[in-house]
């Protein structure tokens, strides 16, 4: 489990994060969004032991994420956006290199993961796109076979087909023991892979819960007209998609984009709403 | 799990760091390794009938060492002290003790010991051609194990009242030195980000300058009330347990610098 308590962090003068405290748990594709710049990339970073929180404190499982521990980087791996790898290298290569340190590192997985992205493992990194190159590491950082897998912005770059494929290689690969965090802006492209979703914005958390919670507290519906009351509405093809407290029980469909824009449309009061119970916790 | 340090992992780290020199130094190292070639072609195109001493040879040789001594590790490790590239070294998962230990191995010592073995065989191979200016083997002249010999040749006649007249003090004095150079530029690896040997030349020559604005005044101020001190200064110095002490002084010296840099590894953010 990967804990943050009471966790601060700044850049210098700048605040990123003040006092936020979250856990990531087990099982789970947790969803971590945001405008550009509140921090995504940087939890991820103080998660992975590269950043040092300026205050408070990071775990996974109990041990300091900053200490980067080999018993905690044997069990997780980050893969940030921009993917920098030696020109020489292939992915075969790269994998084979950090093999030894992983002791669930899985070959026939990454020659697998490798034929179904439709990427050569023995072609130089040097001759590939910036989205082959992701489709690799990403193939490479689900083979190594930890518990942990951070993803930041992993769908930047992949052509259609390649996304669809991403979603249904992450979905397959999670297990009991296993938790993916996936950081990004593109959320049609993780909508129905990930649960639960955890919004930051300036300093803060501004929503932490899982799919069920947001259906039971907040509905979305697609209404002929304009509701000045709800909370975000957005015209779409055969009317208004409106995003309102659930007062009636019945659960609809999250949309992860309208949840998003109507979380930072309102904050306090969607903080207020989900406050009552707690976040992902309690689920 | 020894979190700290475990020898079958720090095993599985220098396995990999070893596959990572040629890749990452290995044409740089064979250029550093026949720079004397330059001498040789051009005692052999000037056309000089004059030998070239085994005692200046092995000054190559040495030159050569401590050139892959300072380019060794940000050569090797260029990466592991910047923001986005470093993340792979970072997240490897060796503990920072082994991390540090690695670079250290092969930075200062396998590098440059590669450097001087390729050397030599290298300076053998010119000594068995029939032409040219290598007319003896490097090993004949026993200027390897004449410390007089040698220290003329590295330190030519102006410096000749000096007292190292021992190969111990000779040895220790020459190792001392390199150690000191060597953790001056480990560290500077993973000081710099980006030129990192050129930067580190540029810090040396700024802080010797700077030294010399405090000390040229301090002399000049203590000459003028009695000139006979520098002589006196240069007798200290010239002691042999003088020398003793800059042993010590590098010694102490590198130790610092090495700290210092395992100190920025284990605090490094990426």
């Amino acid at each position: 489990m990967i804990e943050i308590k009471n966790l601060d962090f700044s850049y210098r003068q700048i605040p990123v994060f003040h006092d936020i405290s979250t856990t990531f748990r087990e099982g789970c594709i947790y969803g971590l969004l945001g405008e550009n710049g509140v921090g995504k990339t940087t939890l991820l970073k103080i998660i992975s032991g590269l950043l040092p929180p300026s205050a408070g404190t990071c775990t996974v499982d109990g041990l300091c994420s900053f200490d980067r521990n080999p018993e905690m980087l044997q069990q997780l791996v980050f893969l940030p956006d921009e993917v920098i790898l030696p020109d020489r290298a292939t992915p075969e290569s790269y994998v084979l290199e950090c093999a030894p340190f992983y002791p669930r590192f899985d070959e026939s997985l990454f020659r697998r993961l490798m034929r179904e992205l439709e990427v050569d493992e023995k072609r130089r990194f040097k001759e590939m796109s910036a989205g082959q190159r992701k489709k690799s590491m990403i193939a490479a950082m689900l083979s190594l076979g930890t518990k942990y897998v951070l993803l930041d912005e992993p769908t930047n770059g992949l052509d259609i087909p390649s996304k669809s494929e991403f979603r249904r290689i992450v979905s397959s690969f999670l297990r009991e023991d296993v938790t993916i965090i996936i950081s990004t802006h593109q959320v049609k492209d993780v909508e129905n892979l990930i649960d639960p979703i955890l919004i930051l914005s300036k300093e803060e958390v501004l929503l932490d819960a899982g799919m069920a919670e947001i259906s039971q507290k907040i509905s979305f519906t697609c209404d002929a007209e304009r509701d000045e009351s709800a909370l975000y509405s957005e015209q779409v093809p055969g009317g208004w998609l409106q995003v309102r407290p659930n007062n009636s029980g019945e659960e609809t469909p999250v949309n992860i984009e309208a949840l998003f824009n109507a979380v930072l449309k309102n904050k306090n009061l969607v903080k207020q709403l989900f406050e009552q119970k707690g976040g992902n916790d309690e689920q | 799990m020894n979190n700290s340090f475990d020898w079958n992992r720090f095993g599985k780290l220098l396995r990999r760091d070893f596959r990572a020199i040629w890749p990452n130094f290995g044409v740089t190292m064979l250029i550093i390794t026949i720079l004397p070639l330059a001498a040789w072609l051009f005692m052999l195109s000037v056309d000089v009938d004059e030998a070239i001493a085994p005692e200046f040879r092995w000054f190559m040789i040495l030159g050569c060492v401590s050139l892959s001594a300072c380019m060794a590790p940000s050569r090797l490790y260029k990466t592991s002290n910047l923001p986005n590239r470093g993340i792979h070294f970072a997240m490897l998962p060796a503990s920072k003790r082994e991390k540090f230990w690695s670079m250290l191995f092969y930075s200062v010592l396998v590098c440059p010991a590669m450097v001087f073995v390729g050397g030599v065989l290298f300076d053998f191979l010119l000594s068995a051609l029939p032409f040219g200016p290598y007319r003896q083997w490097l090993f004949e002249s026993g200027a390897w194990l004449n410390g007089e010999s040698l220290w003329d040749v590295l330190m030519k006649s102006e410096y000749n009242s000096f007292p190292v007249r021992s190969l111990g003090l000779l040895l220790l004095m020459m190792a001392s030195s390199y150690l000191f150079g060597a953790s001056t530029f480990f560290f500077s690896a993973t000081l710099f980000r980006k030129h990192k040997v050129l930067l580190t030349f540029i810090a040396l020559w700024l802080i010797s300058f700077v030294c010399s604005l405090f000390v040229m005044p301090v002399v000049t101020l203590l000459t003028a009330n009695n000139p006979e001190i520098l002589t006196r200064i240069a007798e200290i110095l010239a002691m042999q347990g003088t020398w003793y002490g800059y042993v010590v002084l590098y010694v102490l010296g590198s130790l610092l610098l090495l700290w210092w840099s395992g100190r920025r590894l284990r605090n490094m953010k990426y």
